[in-house]
């Protein structure tokens, strides 16, 4: 009998070996000739093969002379949710995938290096084209910020750790893990995304862009957005809620503000995007014809889903660099920043709200009315003032003492310097008649080159170098820095000032037969190698001086801002096994002596509150789930891969409820202006729940743009289905709100068994509404109305199904509040669950009505 | 004859003003940067911590660029209704363009059509209307600085006048990844005198 210790990861590794036998055998047995069937049977080896190794990391069994620290290390580093541990696994792990976006860059400079090249074929280039994309904005940059934003805003509020630090770290595995899936889509049938980062329907459709892979590619994209979400969740409420008492609004550093304001402006961008993925990725599953049907509207119904996010997004990913220049320009001027309420007031004014009246500059050569046009050109001009306002206020920084010019400054100058002359570009494609000669040209990717890898990543570099002595307690290479500096600036104009001089050339065509245009673009490719090559020594300087650099100082450039002043222990404590280990005194080891004391780390890594092997498990359930659906797409293959995923992610939610948590005290009361009297959790909630409005407003006005459209097939009311079925099953979910209520105040009298049976009966009608719900669909599928059908019953289906999803979601939070009070989990002073619960079932309950009036009345 | 067609001159002529605007600001920028690091640099680093107010300064800032802005949006808009309304004064020639995957369907009022060259008179307006039978297209010819996106299931139009005869090869592109054709959906352009091209034209109708 094994001890149980051991059982678990024994069972993994004969599961992992047993699947990989059969899956060979299968493989030979059966002599797939299809190219396709034999990838997906690669595909199919490559995850067993890697479940296996993830078995020999973990266990290591043969090399169990290794000293135990590094098993700790493992294990440290898979279930850590220390803000400090998360912030170093994203900037390494985001810069890893700068490494591939990097390399798939450079794949694309080499094809088009000269004319006519015949390095990589048209459908290898356009995946190249779009995952580098991808991957630099959604994969590299954004994460790099966060990663600066998990280990500094903490610090710079003296927070212990962000609102829900589980939460955090789930946050990075999704994250991970849509990247896994994400570069997995390139071996799958049908390769990767291949219809440019903006995938315009309906190319990105099935009939365009078939095969699994796409999904897959679309799957990690979705799964990246719900890893973003519950991240801004977590800022927003971190910054407002764990500030201590001193540091007010008004001594809030500027980076930390900076992100706010970004996560507030995620908080509205993101939510569309999913949306339209959403729908899309429902497209090429089920069927429906949201981005397919050319009577729908589809091409311009995807053009403004996704500019709707598209435009912001490019907020979001340049605000986080612009507050490291707000924070290292004042420090390395020796001054403080130059107008600082103002610069705030015009920060925020570009966010919100003209950050969100921009996105129509990306259809000026559309059908769009002219008038329209003229709203987004003069938002897009004025959206120029606040970030003129903005960089002039940065320079005049400078004049305020004394100027150093160590590294950080040096990359923050430079992120100026190229943002000059980015911005500038971008109001000569603010006006609709210049962008008669610049829209899908070079003249664009010049421009945004400019300020994504240009101005971001020199911002974020800056970061890089000012942080690293925080972070690593060892100074980095001073001259090697500079080094890094004047290389990389001047190989990144050499890369992209040529792409304006080409400017008349087509973006993201693999091969060209202009003459002319050949000698700009064997400039871009040399300095794209050059570019490329130069960042070995960014590595070489972080490695090397992580290890072996001098002692830092506790505040080496002088700053003063908190994060440099913050307190901590020096050693790391941490549990064995999947349990949430409480913190315990580092000189008392629990469980007989397995908890290691690891003093060789750096000071930066601290005492862990608690940790959780659950947000590693789920993503790794969600990955599998999302790789089956992908592959359904294709083949019944797929089925194994949902049950299993599903499992896992079954398995992984139970343990997470179930773990103690740690995050259930008493939060802290400050003058939180507006949120005077709102907890913690409950305002997590409520951002959530904004994101929820705007993904179901997004999905019913494009219900409501599909229909105008094609207003022929929509049916009248009363002939898909009877209203008054309708109107029963609306009464039934509607009436279970106040069920909710009244279990809400069942527990604030404290009395459990109320709100045990009041959410007995709101669980019930819940159940009762759903069951209608697919009742109604078993009507419409036994008379053969199905989501193909036309583009009625494919908005009817997406949208109702999604709701639905919502309510099944709310189920089952309701069993497992059930539950918990009935082991007497939950008592008066401890009810926020239900409470939260109260406002997502309400928020659920109002949505139907808009969905109610929508399919069932107008 | 060899005056520029006028979508290039309105393209110009709004091109210059933003140059203008762009170049000063951004050597006012670029300037004032180098001033204060210059200067910062002579300073001495017993100083201490210097305090900057700049409430007023990023306000004149502001005032500045709102003014310059709104130049800057008064020219393009002027731009925008030369660009979006064709010459009245002139004959005006119509062709409906499909673009699918790859390439462009020109077809002409008497029903000819041709997939590899656009054919169209000197010094008469030509209208394009542009729609996609397939995916999401945009029909560019740099040599005039017109675009429209050929969309499925919508009609656009751009309109041009050619100044001079010619044959330019490949002046018409795709500006919009469409597949893996994208690189190669180009067409010709030929411009001909009116009188040839009405030769041209009787002897190519749909009879």
């Amino acid at each position: 009998m094994l001890e149980r210790k051991r059982l678990y990861p024994t069972l993994w590794f004969a599961l992992s070996v047993v699947a990989l036998g059969v899956t060979s055998v299968a493989m030979v047995v059966f002599n797939h000739s299809g190219m396709v069937a034999r990838l997906t049977y690669a595909e199919l080896l490559i995850v067993w093969a890697g479940l296996l190794l993830v078995y020999f990391i973990v266990e290591r069994p043969f090399i169990g002379s290794l000293p135990k620290t590094v098993g700790s290390w493992t294990k440290r580093w898979l279930t850590t949710t220390n803000h400090k541990d998360i912030g170093l696994l994203y900037i390494v792990t985001s810069l890893f995938f700068a490494f591939v976006g990097g390399a798939l860059a450079e794949l694309m400079r080499t094809q088009l290096m000269v004319p006519d090249n015949k390095f990589l074929t048209p459908i290898a280039y356009n995946q190249a084209v779009t995952i580098h994309g991808l991957v630099m904005v959604l994969w590299f940059l954004s994460p790099l910020a966060f990663g600066f934003a998990n280990y500094i805003v903490p610090l710079q509020i003296r927070a212990k750790d962000l609102a829900f630090p589980r939460l955090n770290a789930l946050s990075y595995w999704l994250y991970l893990a849509s990247g896994v899936a994400a570069a997995l889509a390139f071996f799958l049938p049908g390769g990767n995304l291949n219809g440019g980062w903006t995938f315009y329907a309906p190319l990105s459709s099935s009939q365009f862009m078939p095969g699994p892979g796409p999904t897959l590619g679309l799957m990690g994209a979705l799964m990246l957005i719900a890893s973003v979400t519950i991240s801004t969740v977590n800022f927003l409420v971190t910054i407002v809620w764990l500030r201590a008492p001193e540091i007010t609004w008004a001594k809030l550093p500027m980076f930390s503000w900076f992100i706010l304001i970004t996560v507030i402006q995620m908080l509205l961008a993101f939510p569309a995007l999913f949306g339209a993925m959403l729908m899309l990725a429902v497209d090429r599953i089920a069927g429906t014809l949201y981005f397919t049907s050319v009577s729908g509207g589809a091409a311009l119904l995807w053009d403004n889903m996704f500019w709707f996010f598209g435009h912001p997004e490019v907020y979001i990913v340049l605000l986080p660099a612009l507050g490291v220049l707000a924070e290292v320009v004042p420090v390395f001027s020796g001054s403080t920043l130059y107008g600082r309420r103002s610069v705030l007031i015009a920060v925020f004014a570009l966010a919100l709200p003209l950050g969100m009246l921009v996105w129509g500059h990306h259809m000026y050569m559309t059908t769009i009315p002219d008038v329209e046009k003229e709203v987004f050109e003069f938002g897009t001009d004025a959206i120029s003032i606040p970030f003129i306002v903005t960089i002039f206020a940065v320079i005049r920084t400078l004049g305020g003492g004394r100027v150093r010019l160590s590294t950080p400054m040096l990359f923050a100058l430079g992120a100026i310097s190229v943002f000059i002359l980015g911005g500038i570009t971008g109001l000569f494609l603010a006006a609709p008649v210049l962008d008669a000669a610049y829209r899908g040209s070079y003249f664009v990717v010049a421009h945004f080159h400019y300020i994504m890898a240009g101005t971001t990543m020199f911002g974020l570099f800056s970061a890089l170098y000012y942080w690293f002595p925080r972070m690593t307690g060892r100074m980095y290479d001073e001259a090697l820095g500079k080094a890094h500096f004047a290389l990389t600036f001047v190989a990144l104009n050499i890369t992209y000032f040529p792409m304006f001089i080409v400017g008349e050339m087509p973006r993201r065509i693999f091969t060209y037969n202009v003459e002319s245009w050949g000698l700009p673009n064997f400039v871009a490719t040399i300095g794209a190698y050059v570019l490329g090559l130069v960042q070995v020594l960014l590595v070489y300087n972080l490695v090397k001086s992580s290890v072996r650099g001098p002692r830092a100082p506790a505040d080496p450039w002088g700053a003063g801002t908190p994060e440099w002043s913050a307190e901590e222990p020096t050693t790391v404590v941490l549990g064995v096994g999947s349990n949430p280990i409480h913190k315990s005194s580092p000189t008392t080891p629990t469980e007989g002596g397995r908890v290691a004391q690891v003093e060789r780390y750096p000071p930066s890594l601290v005492v862990l509150e608690h940790v959780s092997i659950r947000p590693v498990t789920l993503s790794v359930g969600v990955l599998l789930s999302l790789l089956g659906l992908a592959l359904l797409d294709y083949d019944r293959f797929g089925l194994p891969f949902v049950a299993l995923g599903v499992a896992t992610v079954v398995y992984a939610l139970l343990g997470w409820v179930l773990d103690p948590s740690g995050e259930g005290e008493a939060d802290r009361l400050v003058g939180a202006w507006p949120f005077d009297r709102i907890s913690k959790i409950k305002l997590g909630v409520w951002a959530f729940l904004l994101s929820e409005i705007i993904l179901f407003g997004g999905v019913l006005t494009a219900d409501a743009y599909v229909r105008m459209s094609d207003p022929s097939v929509w049916p009248a009311p009363g002939t898909l289905h009877p209203i008054s079925l309708g109107a029963i099953s609306t009464f039934i979910l509607l009436s279970s709100s106040p069920a909710a209520y009244m279990a809400l105040s069942s527990i604030r009298r404290g009395s459990v068994r109320g709100m045990v049976g009041w959410l007995s009966v709101a669980l019930a009608l819940g159940a009762a509404f759903d069951s209608i719900e697919f009742y109604e669909w078993g009507q419409l599928f036994s008379k053969g109305l199905m989501p193909w059908t036309n583009n009625a019953l494919s908005a009817y289906y997406f949208t109702v199904g999604l709701h639905a999803t919502h309510v099944l979601i709310g189920l089952i939070i309701m069993g497992y509040l059930i539950t918990r009070g009935l082991s007497g989990g939950i008592t008066q002073r401890n009810h926020e669950a239900v409470e939260a619960f109260g406002i997502f079932w309400s928020f659920v309950d109002a949505v139907w009505v808009f969905i109610f009036a929508f399919f069932f009345l107008l | 004859m060899a005056t520029l067609p006028p979508t290039v001159l309105n393209w110009q002529s709004v091109f210059n003003m933003y140059l203008v605007l762009g170049v000063s600001g951004a050597i006012f920028a670029y300037g004032l940067m180098f001033f204060y690091i210059l200067n910062g640099r002579r300073k001495s680093s017993t100083g201490g911590m210097g305090v900057r107010g700049g409430g007023r300064g990023n306000l004149l800032t502001l005032i500045v660029v709102t003014g310059i802005v709104i130049a800057a949006f008064i020219a393009g808009v002027e731009g925008n209704s030369f660009m979006w309304n064709s010459p009245q004064n002139l004959p005006t020639l119509t062709i409906t363009v499909h673009a699918y995957q790859w390439g462009w369907n020109f077809t002409y009022p008497n029903g000819y059509t041709s997939t590899d060259t656009l054919t169209v008179p000197a010094n008469t307006t030509v209208i394009l209307n542009v729609t996609s039978e397939d995916v999401f297209h945009d029909l560019g010819i740099p040599m005039f600085d017109v675009k429209a996106d050929a969309i499925p299931g919508q009609w656009d139009a751009l309109w041009f006048v050619a100044t001079q005869t010619g044959i330019y090869p490949y002046a018409i592109r795709c500006y919009e990844l469409c597949g893996v054709g994208h690189a190669y959906m180009t067409a010709n352009l030929t411009v001909l005198t009116p009188s040839e091209f009405s030769f041209w034209y009787a002897h190519h109708g749909s009879t």
